[in-house]
């Protein structure tokens, strides 16, 4: 009598110990400390190539124009530079601007025209502005700033973004001041913005 | 063991893409100035006028004024009129510029039919400028005096703008002394601003 249940308990006893164990693994998940400063053309794609054109030769009269009423000109051609964006996750950011010397080649010497004479006015062209949560309370960012060859400050910021946020502004809010003193000729530089994460 | 895999696959991507991203980025900026040399003759509200600006010596319509100049032993008439034509601006941004003056020769017009009447008399050098109007910033010498014959009448630096030359239709003269034949005589005087 005894053998015959003792199979069936052996085998109650064994599934009741299967339903009572447990099992346990980890999971290992690195998110990157990210973060980033692109600019963007119109397709929000990283903006290649992207360049302010103020082509005054090929419409003198807006030159002659300008200088009569106030001595700023916008730019004659944006190419691939409809946003700049950053994406942090966390900590304090900063944003900063500086530009490369310009490069003269013309029959002067370039007198006239200086790096300062190239203005960015945050969102007066564009229409743009920063994402609300872009820039967070205790934050900052400049309203205008002018080129120069040191770096310059225009954000401060403690806060994620939580993704790609616009800083609201793009090639068209760039202004060039001219006073009628600059040499005929053609000039150049290259703007850099850098993103730190002290 | 395939689960590890995908996780590690996955953190690896994450970190990849972090790599991508740029903390910096940058972009052109090229700017082309023109190369602006322009002079205009301009009106009493100092706009170049539709119409194209004229002096007259008229003295047909004004006989005696030129009668008694001769009849003195010759001398310089002041236009009877001028048409849009109060002053000359200019503008550079050029480091140096100047102006000079020029003119057609003189083309007769035998319009009183007088028999075999021919040109005499008045020449290029009988029409004179002497500018009565100061000149403005920028505008670094300007003739006293000048015919048209041609040559310099005016030089400067870099305008910052258009700037008179202080001069227009009223300060034009006409030099006689009587030998001039009857008739009508026509010029196109051309001023032009030039850089070197």
């Amino acid at each position: 009598m005894t053998l015959r249940w003792l199979p069936p308990l052996l085998v109650a006893a064994v599934l009741g110990a299967a339903q009572a164990q447990s099992a346990g693994h980890d999971v290992s998940v690195r998110v990157p400390n990210y973060i980033g400063l692109k600019i963007v053309d119109d397709g929000g794609n990283i903006g290649l190539g992207a360049t302010v054109r103020f082509d005054l030769e090929s419409d003198p009269d807006a030159y002659v124009d300008a200088i009569l009423g106030g001595g700023e000109v916008r730019p004659t051609a944006v190419a691939s530079f409809a946003d700049v964006q950053v994406a942090v996750r966390g900590g304090a950011w900063r944003v900063w601007v500086r530009a490369q010397p310009l490069a003269y080649a013309g029959p002067g010497s370039g007198a006239g025209l200086r790096l300062a004479d190239l203005v960015v006015r945050r969102g007066t062209a564009s229409g743009l502005a920063p994402e609300a949560i872009t820039i967070r309370p205790g934050g900052s960012i400049l309203g205008s700033w002018s080129l120069t060859t040191s770096w310059q400050r225009i954000v401060t910021d403690n806060q994620s973004t939580n993704g790609w946020r616009s800083l609201g502004f793009n090639g068209l809010d760039y202004v060039l001041l001219v006073q009628g003193d600059e040499d005929p000729g053609r000039y150049a530089t290259v703007v850099t913005y850098l993103l730190t994460n002290p | 063991m395939k689960k590890l895999v995908s996780t590690l696959l996955a953190t690896a991507m994450l970190v990849g893409l972090g790599a991508a991203f740029a903390q910096a980025s940058s972009h052109d900026v090229e700017i082309r100035i023109p190369n602006v040399l322009q002079l205009r003759i301009v009106n009493g509200a100092g706009v170049a006028a539709a119409s194209g600006p004229s002096v007259t010596f008229d003295f047909q319509g004004d006989a005696d004024a030129y009668l008694d100049t001769v009849n003195g032993g010759g001398g310089e008439l002041a236009p009877t009129s001028w048409n849009q034509f109060d002053n000359v601006v200019v503008f550079s941004n050029r480091a140096t510029w100047s102006v000079t003056v020029s003119a057609t020769a003189i083309v007769f017009d035998n319009n009183y039919g007088l028999a075999g009447m021919t040109p005499n008399g008045v020449s290029l050098a009988d029409i004179i400028v002497r500018p009565s109007g100061t000149t403005e910033t920028n505008v670094s010498s300007r003739a006293s005096s000048w015919d048209m014959t041609g040559g310099t009448i005016a030089s400067g630096v870099r305008t910052q703008g258009w700037r008179r030359l202080g001069f227009g239709g009223g300060d034009y003269r006409f030099a006689v002394n009587g030998d001039e034949n009857p008739g009508t005589y026509t010029t196109t005087v051309t001023y032009t601003i030039a850089a070197p």
